[in-house]
């Protein structure tokens, strides 16, 4: 059991389920993935002596960009203009799809799993060879940017995800294994 | 739409994923028995929804006596 030298092209999966709902796997249509894991930062008090107090200042949150190419408002698909825009219990199904903005927000749960074992196909699924793997939980769509500026409908989406919920619960879990264990499958998010 | 879902009976559906990304339903979703069920593109699964109700010792002795008393 060895992990490899690094994880490479072709070894990230990425699903995403609203809360309630089911996880759809963004990896075909997604290019990247950037993880700005929020400080845990502190202030240093300069004391009359010239010593210092240490003042931890809360973690702050973490905030997931993906770019890629989403191509319609198939939420049962890598649709991100329905799941930016309103709830899933107001999510169209029939079509032609179609959404208006509004008010409302939904909470996402994003996993993403790095592993070259190429049987597993989705980051919930149960691994038993080298993985790493990322649960955010209770995050929230926050931005959804289309471009074409390179004759490609590309866009970038970010969720946002804070380090706890209001009880103090922790929303963010790393996990690996060499395979020896193994990573158990993830239960459904509600 | 890229998944069809067809009701089989008041208990189990079939979804098939006519799209091209990884769907994962969860049969008996939100009780003790539930377990994720990845769906690829162009295949199908019978999922159900609700487990089976065990049957309590209650109802094994009624179904006996009721046995018993039809012979």
């Amino acid at each position: 059991m060895a992990f490899p030298d690094l994880w490479g092209e072709g070894t990230a999966l990425v699903a995403i389920a609203p809360k309630g709902g089911s996880d759809v796997d963004f990896a075909a249509a997604i290019t990247s993935i950037d993880i700005d894991m929020g400080d845990k930062d502190f202030d240093a008090i300069a004391t009359l002596r010239g010593g210092r107090l240490v003042k931890p200042t809360p973690e702050d949150v973490t905030t997931i960009t993906f770019e890629g190419y989403p191509v319609n408002l198939d939420t049962t698909s890598t649709d991100v203009w329905q799941r930016f825009f309103t709830t899933s219990s107001n999510w169209t199904t029939s079509d032609p799809l179609s959404v208006s903005n509004s008010r409302n927000r939904e909470n996402y749960r994003v996993v993403i799993l790095w592993t070259e074992d190429t049987t597993v196909t989705s980051a919930t699924a149960a691994v038993s060879s080298e993985a790493l793997r990322a649960i955010f939980t209770n995050c929230q769509l926050i931005s959804v940017k289309p471009s074409f500026t390179d004759n490609e409908l590309k866009v970038t989406f970010k969720f946002k995800c804070a380090p706890y919920d209001k009880s103090g619960n922790s929303n963010i879990t790393w996990e690996s294994t060499d395979g020896s264990t193994g990573l158990s499958a993830l239960s459904s998010y509600s | 739409m890229p998944v069809k879902v067809e009701k089989i009976d008041e208990n189990t559906i079939k979804i098939t994923n006519e799209g091209d990304a990884v769907i994962t339903y969860y049969e008996f979703r939100g009780t003790p028995q539930e377990r994720p069920v990845h769906i690829r593109p162009n295949e199908s699964a019978v999922i159900k929804l609700k487990p089976e109700r065990k049957r309590s010792r209650a109802d094994r002795k009624a179904r006996k006596s009721k046995v018993r008393g039809e012979e």
